[in-house]
């Protein structure tokens, strides 16, 4: 295992090195100077001038990037120009909300996802296994924000149970916390259930005709043994997979949603900072969301090999 | 009758499919005593290994798999008793082992708690008991080093170590009757001799009834004492080993023991085949179900369904003219 963990470690080096280089490109390849575009059309050339200065974009490409990186490696990722604060700030000011929703988000999405695809798999070809694959396909298809406007209709405007959108953060209180959240983790997590809960259903299909389930079953177990102990483990691979997935897209800011309910989140940082071309968040949050990215994939590796021994042992039999 | 340990009288098994519901076993009886080693012989799709998984009723999905006869175990019938008392003969009573041992074993799990399972579960060992017993069947079916192997997964050690590790599931909770489906097929055949070996010589140690499903004619003269051969669903003849091998009455019998390749004898001699193929289940012969392929067949044989009659020394037949071909094949050879 040790071994293993190390190899996964070692082949991130060359994903974050790319990762690095694209997205310090994205100043340099946006079109247009990035410091007439950060001043706007009114200012004057000498001022332009001076911010290039000061970005230090007059120097050679290769010395501007290794200037970024020293940077990134201290946690300073440049200041932004229109809030006026670092980026590091910014983005953990607007991490919080979006980290909680995406647990929130992942745990609905889980917790539906797993017993449909499960039961469905064990009534592959019946009405029930129908009903809910049609089921996921529509929750696949429903626009996340969509789904959110008819929750917020109906449970916050209709029933009064919820608020209808805003956020507090957990340091005022866990339900003030929670009840914000609630409505948002329903609207995404129904759309995420829908993928895992397809990739569940297929996966256990597979698995439960594989001989090692007849073994189990003529061994006289009962069949929720077979089904959560010999058939389930060995299916999680994929399903663990797309779990990693859909848990990264939820890091990276449901930017539709977040506006829908109005929650600082990451989601809404990059649509400003896009609106307002401020460069240095935009690098920082992109970096920050693939940085994630690599290490949901890095987490999700790892639990391969506690989850299959096949994984972990391969070098070492 | 009705002392056998086990007693299959008229089993039938219907699976539903997309094109309609199809008879995989049609109407089969036998019957194995303790101690003794019953062969089930025939093709690919004749319907052996569906006899086998019937008897536990591994196919049980409701709406999927039906059936109808009896199998009496022990004085009850299997196909009628509750799923929870079917549990309790499974992997107790009655043991399967299956054709691929490279998959029949779970990946994730070490070899101990795959075999530690049915013992925790059928005798209500702790699981400190259930482990010594694990060492002790590993010991038993020959593997060396077993308190190091009992905590290595399938996949590192080789196949022939993974049958016997599936042996040693099967007997870990000493069962009546053992079920081997094509237990050596996937076997090198140095391999295969020595599980057999092993499984003979634990069926003396245990007095257990062993059904063996094979296709090969060499297993069967070696280590059964009774032979069943399966043609498509039916059986069509059955007898003890040694009569079968002298004397087969059935045409397809024949077929299949002149298809053995001799390894002495005439070199020039052609392997003798059994014309045709085996017919799919959707379109069963109206008559006797070999007749497109038998080379004795006649308008009779076309149209009507002979019964299996039971001749002298427990010998039974299908076949409308086993009287006038008996010995066609020690005139022709």
């Amino acid at each position: 295992m040790k071994s293993y963990i190390l190899k996964r470690i070692l082949s991130l080096i060359p994903v974050l090195l790319i990762v690095s280089i694209v997205v310090f490109m994205i100043i340099h390849l946006t079109p247009g100077d990035p410091a007439a575009v950060i001043l706007g059309p009114e200012a004057s050339h000498e001022d332009v001038k001076q911010l290039q200065e000061e970005l230090g974009l007059n120097d050679p490409v290769y010395q501007q990037y290794f200037h970024w990186v020293e940077g990134v490696f201290q946690g300073n990722l440049g200041d932004s120009f229109f809030m006026d604060k670092p980026v590091t700030e910014a983005i953990l000011e607007h991490l919080g909300p979006t980290i909680s929703l995406a647990i929130l988000s992942q745990i609905t999405a889980i917790l539906i996802a797993l017993p449909l695809g499960i039961m469905a798999a064990r009534k592959r070809g019946t009405a029930t296994d129908q009903t809910f694959m049609g089921l996921s396909l529509l929750g696949i298809s429903i626009p996340h924000f969509l789904f959110g406007l008819f929750l917020i209709i109906i449970l916050a405007i209709n029933l009064r149970w919820l608020p209808v959108a805003g956020y507090k953060p957990l340091s005022a209180g866990f339900w003030e916390h929670i009840k914000y959240l609630i409505m948002p983790a329903i609207a995404l997590g129904t759309g995420q259930a829908a993928l895992i809960a397809r990739m569940t259903r297929s996966s256990m299909v597979e698995t439960l005709n594989l001989n090692f389930i007849k073994t189990a079953r003529s061994k006289g177990l009962h069949e929720r043994k077979v089904i959560y102990k010999h058939t389930l483990r060995n299916a999680f691979i994929p399903i663990l997979t797309v779990i990693g997935q859909t848990f990264g897209t939820l890091v990276a800011g449901a930017a539709v949603t977040e506006t829908v309910f109005n929650i600082p989140g990451i989601g809404q940082l990059i649509i400003n900072s896009v609106e307002r071309r401020d460069y240095m968040v935009i690098q920082g949050t992109v970096l920050m969301v693939t940085l994630t990215y690599v290490l949901i994939n890095l987490l999700v590796d790892l639990l391969y090999g506690v989850i299959d021994p096949r994984v972990r042992l391969k070098k070492e039999s | 009758m009705g002392d056998h340990l086990l007693e299959v009288n008229n089993l039938k098994t219907h699976f539903r499919t997309e094109r309609g519901k199809v008879t995989a076993v049609d109407g089969i009886s036998f019957h194995v005593d303790r101690g003794e080693v019953l062969a089930i012989v025939g093709e690919s799709g004749c319907g052996k290994s569906v006899t086998a998984q019937s008897i536990l009723r591994l196919f049980e999905e409701k709406g999927v798999t039906s059936y109808d006869g009896e199998i009496n175990f022990e004085g009850k019938n299997l196909l009628k008793i509750s799923d929870s008392e079917m549990r309790k003969i499974r992997g107790n009573d009655i043991s399967m082992i299956f054709q691929d041992p490279l998959s029949s074993l779970n990946p994730v799990f070490t070899i101990g708690d795959q075999i530690m399972e049915p013992i925790m579960l059928h005798q209500k060992l702790s699981k400190k008991e259930a482990y010594e017993r694990a060492i002790e069947m590993l010991k038993l079916i020959g593997i060396p080093a077993p308190e190091q192997r009992v905590h290595e997964y399938p996949h590192q050690i080789s196949g022939g170590m993974r049958q016997r590790v599936m042996i040693a599931i099967a007997l870990a909770c000493q069962p009546k009757l053992l079920i081997a489906d094509e237990p050596t097929t996937a076997l090198d055949v140095t391999i295969q001799s020595q599980i057999l070996e092993l499984i003979d010589s634990l069926r003396q140690k245990l007095d257990m009834g062993i059904m063996l499903i094979t296709h090969d004619l060499g297993v069967v003269a070696q280590h059964c004492t009774r032979v069943a051969v399966m043609y498509l669903g039916e059986v069509v003849e059955e007898g003890d080993v040694e009569s079968l091998f002298e004397n087969p009455l059935h045409p397809y019998t024949q077929g299949l023991i002149s298809s053995i390749p001799q390894l002495f004898g005439n070199r020039n001699k052609k392997l003798s085949i059994i014309k045709g193929m085996v017919p799919s289940l959707n379109e069963i012969p109206k008559g006797c179900r070999f007749a497109p392929r038998c080379p004795f067949a006649d308008a009779k044989c076309m149209n009507e369904k002979p019964e299996l009659e039971t001749l002298d020394h427990n010998k039974r037949i299908k076949c409308w003219h086993h009287q006038t071909i008996k010995g066609a094949v020690s005139n022709a050879t």
